[in-house]
């Protein structure tokens, strides 16, 4: 029997318990010091040789023209292999590389001065309002032979006039140049461009990011291999060329769908083996035997599945990697999320369990390597995208958990992996997040909350209940059964997309693993700028920061709060309906001259069908929304005006015109370097009485009625806006909300909000987290705030919270930290996140980024380094309210 | 035979690129800048440059052609190029397997 003093001990040690961060391997640990040292870099190798066989193949269909040019540049990309690499490719020849995709899009890197001029009086420019983080792997400025694109790439000097030379030869060709003139024909064009200008709405998204935010399908790849898929689409050419079948509209098309697809395959069999004979190269000069040994290994895996279906995890892991960067070499990609990858990969890891031929110790180190490699990858693109939309993050999302199609509990051994890899292996890439059901096992659920604890920002929570009720109302039109929905994932940072079981046999046994199946998400109307929206209502149409009219006048005196919110109603509809239309054109063009192939490859059902993504081929097709920015500060924006101005007559709504030009007395963000209300510097105190009645007006996140209400009225109407309008599949669009990092922008160039909040300085967070500082009632208030409304009515509706260290130290904490995340669970909240931080070490980071390299932060839908974020963000991470008590 | 050239890492096919500054050298194994001098384990890596089939453009440095009118740059990788050849007359460190270590 233990003493009383041991016990005591052991009490104590129990109650400090913290989870340990685990030893990464000593192989991912030099990967992943290789990518600390590596800065973005473009490569201009694959759109050299896609736009050299493109120009060469004038006059053919459009289909196969690209995969032909897919082809050649899959097939000449130099292969690149790191010493310790056990999983190799990559996008470019660098370690750290993107490249451009000018016949998408490529006014933003011109040199020319005059087109770019062209291009931000057209309102596609919104650059100067995006903040570029000046640490970690950008390349902020020229440095010898090396010059900075988008504030962001290095590209070497050798490489410039090819770029330059590339870029100007798609003038007039590309997706955004066509779009662009195709859309003149849309009534009120002018007005969409003041939209744009003004940055009301943050981007087209139509030539910007066409692909995306969506779940990859890797059932082709695994089930059959390169060999198999070719052949069966060779067998599929001979049934269908020529005839027309059920639609004769794309019947025929079927036949030139089948051949890209197979061309398009061709290249990337030739890529993999490119590699293969790299290795072989490679071990050939190694006088390392342990070294020499896995380049040999390396070129057997990559030879055998250039052609075959993998045998073993390694096998699968490989060809996972190799079709996942194929995918986002076609367009211009952000957020191609793996999905539920330990249970694709689950049949595959658990015959090599049965046969011996992996242990977990070996399991870890794969996939701390698969992390380092998703981490690799970078996507080029203007500063208003990459920083304004992204601040770098790729968003390659994976999911743990949820339900099986008979509704038990999905969760695995290999999952389990997943988690201690990602808390080991600490990367921003792939995030990770818990689809939440009541059945999942406790033992996963509280290795998810260590791994929270460890302050990496991953696991998210994704209510899987919440997430397929959302599924069920937007797509049981298009034929999703309940069983299907339970094959949900979660695409781009959070956004929740129909997928489908696929049937795998392997060893003798049959499996079925969740695929994705919807076209891409995120696309349509996006980013809407909220305030900014209110802003043109009480201003009459006239942006007040710029002096332009954007709108003609709403004809509303604005006597009382009601004719206040029609106002804002009809502008926002006004936006909408011009932006979707636009945007569909944008994405018509885009379909037309870009189809995608290697991602219609990789999406049920489009193969079997014979129909591109664009063709509709997927499953399923309701996935273009509308998606909103600084819905908090409208919110709270609308209970100032309701409570000061109509209910309490505490001042005139002139008057609050007037403190708002006049930024309440203060100096502008940007002049004081400072995007959160900390550190603001007051220069007239003529405001300071209205000022104050604002920041004290009810504020969203406190369980206050009054402010809830107003957030739940516009929560339907912004329900129905979506509702109410259709995209280019001719299908309602649907109501999404999260900021990603547009708060940051978007704040900076809106004047001062009637809820007090400063000009310029950055919006609230995400969708349903209170702007930083006004939510003092604690989580629990927050929590019903947050869930005043439907949430699978929406698509993202997101929270994220930051809780000091010490409120969930120790076991005791471990589980009230559970308790917390079940708590906003049932209460029906879709998604929540944390920061498990110390907002005083945030601080320090800040002033001294050289010491925080690795730190890694929480923003909104994915994890970052803290140093690659732009300022903006950072100073809204550090003011957002720091829970020190979670019970 | 053309001019013995100054050979930087940036030629060399030890070179496994990082970024656009430096990479990873598989002989020495240590990261190495690209514009650095190379070492005497210097070997090239084919590149549209030192191909037969490649044509500088007058006045342009970074320019060329493949064959008469293809356009190309010089500094493109062509390990993977079926239609790369040697070209005739290159200085003897940049010949394949022409490292200053057999000089």
């Amino acid at each position: 029997m233990p003493g009383t003093e041991q016990l005591e001990r052991r009490a104590l040690k129990e109650l400090d318990h913290e989870p340990s961060k685990g030893e990464v391997s000593p192989r991912a640990k030099y990967l992943r010091e290789m990518y600390f040292d590596s800065k973005s870099s473009v490569s201009m190798e694959f759109p050299y040789w896609y736009t050299r066989r493109w120009n060469e193949l004038d006059g053919e269909l459009t289909i196969i023209r690209k995969a032909e040019a897919l082809k050649t540049a899959f097939s000449h990309l130099t292969p690149t292999i790191f010493p310790k690499e056990t999983l190799v490719g990559g996008r470019t020849i660098y370690l750290r590389g993107s490249f451009p995709m000018p016949w998408v899009l490529r006014s933003y890197y011109l040199k020319d001065q005059e087109e770019y001029k062209k291009a931000k009086f057209a309102g596609k420019v919104a650059d100067e309002a995006v903040k570029v983080a000046e640490g970690g792997g950008n390349v902020t400025s020229a440095a010898g032979n090396v010059s900075s694109v988008s504030g962001k790439f290095g590209l070497r000097a050798e490489e410039v006039p090819i770029f330059e030379k590339t870029a100007g030869d798609w003038t007039g060709r590309s997706v955004e140049d066509v779009a662009l003139i195709h859309e003149r024909d849309v009534p009120r064009h002018e007005e969409k461009v003041a939209i744009m200008r003004n940055l009301v709405c943050m981007y087209d998204s139509g030539y910007t990011n066409p692909q995306g935010r969506e779940v990859v399908s890797y059932y082709y790849p695994l089930q059959y291999g390169i060999d198999g898929i070719i052949k069966e689409a060779q067998k599929k050419i001979e049934e269908i060329a020529g005839i027309a079948g059920e639609d004769p509209i794309v019947g025929i098309e079927r036949l030139y769908f089948y051949k890209a697809i197979k061309t398009t395959l061709e290249g990337i069999k030739k890529w993999l083996l490119n590699y293969a004979e790299e290795a072989r190269r490679l071990a050939s000069t190694e006088e390392d035997e342990v070294q020499k040994s896995e380049y040999k290994e390396l070129r057997d895996r990559l030879e055998y599945i250039s052609s075959g279906p993998p045998r073993t995890f390694q096998d699968a892991l490989q060809l996972v990697w190799i079709f996942h960067l194929a995918i986002m070499a076609e367009d211009t990609f952000s957020g191609l999320a793996p999905g539920r990858l330990g249970q694709v990969l689950y049949p595959w890891w658990e015959v090599d369990m049965r046969h011996g031929r992996i242990d977990p110790r070996k399991t870890v180190e794969l996939l701390e390597c698969m992390r380092v490699k998703f981490t690799e990858i970078d996507f080029f693109g203007s500063k208003k995208v990459i920083e304004g939309i992204q601040a770098g993050s790729t968003f390659n999302h994976v999911c743990l958990g949820g339900l099986t199609r008979d509704g038990r509990a999905a969760a695995n051994e290999l999952e389990r992996y997943i988690i201690e890899a990602g808390v080991s292996c600490q990367t921003p890439q792939p995030t990770l997040t818990v689809l939440y059901d009541e059945l999942l096992p406790e033992d996963l659920l509280l290795k998810a909350i260590d791994s929270d604890k460890t302050g990496v920002g991953y696991p998210a929570w994704v209510n899987n209940r919440v997430a397929i009720e959302y599924l069920m109302k937007n797509y049981a039109e298009e034929g999703l059964t309940i069983e299907e929905a339970r094959a949900v994932s979660i695409g781009g940072c959070l956004q929740t997309n129909a997928s489908t079981w696929m049937p795998i046999k392997l060893d003798g046994k049959d499996y079925e693993i969740p695929c994705g199946a919807q076209f891409a998400s995120d696309v349509g109307v996006h980013f809407l700028n909220l305030p900014k929206l209110l802003l043109l209502a009480l201003f009459d149409g006239v942006d007040p920061r710029s002096g332009e009219r954007i709108f003609p006048s709403h004809g509303q005196q604005l006597s009382s709060y009601d004719e206040v919110w029609n106002a804002f109603k009809l502008y926002f509809d006004r936006t909408v309906d011009v932006l979707i239309r636009c945007n569909n054109i944008q994405h018509d063009v885009w379909r037309k001259m870009n189809p995608p192939v290697v991602n219609s490859l990789m999406k049920a059902d489009a193969f079997s069908s014979g129909k591109d993504l664009g063709r509709m081929g997927a499953k399923y097709n309701s996935s273009f929304s509308i998606n909103i920015t600084g819905g908090v500060n409208l919110v709270n924006s609308l209970a100032s005006i309701k409570l000061n101005v109509y209910d309490r007559h505490s001042f005139s709504l002139e008057d609050l015109k007037k403190a708002l030009l006049g930024n309440f007395g203060y100096r502008k963000a940007e002049e004081v370097n400072s995007y959160s209300l900390f550190d603001q510097v007051r220069e007239s105190h003529e405001w300071d009485a209205i000022h104050r009645l604002c920041l004290h007006a009810p504020k969203f996140g406190n369980d206050d009625p009054y402010v809830d209400g107003i957030f739940k009225q516009f929560q339907e109407f912004f329900r129905g806006e979506a509702h109410g309008h259709r995209s280019m599949f001719n299908r309602p669009l649907t109501a999404l909300q999260l900021s990603v990092t547009t708060h940051g922008p978007l704040g900076a160039v809106t004047i001062a909000t009637p809820d007090g909040r400063l000009e310029g300085t950055t919006f609230a967070d995400a969708s349903v987290s209170a702007f930083p500082g006004t939510d003092i009632s604690g989580p629990y208030a927050l929590f019903s705030s947050a869930t005043c409304f439907d949430h699978s009515d929406f698509q993202c509706t997101q929270l994220n919270m930051k809780i000091h260290p010490t409120a969930v130290r120790g076991r005791e904490g471990s589980k009230k930290f559970l308790e917390l995340v079940r708590a906003y669970m049932r209460r029906g909240g879709f998604h929540i996140q944390f920061n498990i931080v110390d907002s005083k070490m945030l601080r320090d980071a800040q002033a001294h980024p050289e010491n925080y390299r690795t730190l890694m932060i929480r923003v909104a839908g994915f994890t970052h380094y803290w140093v690659e974020l732009p300022k903006p963000i950072q100073d809204e991470i550090i003011a957002r309210t720091e829970y020190e008590g979670v019970a | 035979m053309e001019q013995e050239p100054r050979l930087r890492c940036y030629d060399c096919i030890h070179l496994a690129p990082l970024d656009v500054f430096k990479g990873v050298c598989h002989i020495s194994k240590n990261t190495v800048l690209a514009d650095d001098d190379a070492c005497v384990e210097f070997e090239p890596v084919p590149k549209c440059r030192f191909c037969s089939e490649y044509r500088p453009i007058s006045g342009e440095s970074f320019l060329g052609t493949c064959g008469p009118r293809v356009p190309t740059y010089p500094d493109l990788v062509a390990k993977t190029c079926d239609s790369f050849r040697w070209r005739e007359g290159l200085p003897l460190a940049l010949k394949p397997g022409g490292s200053r270590r057999h000089h």
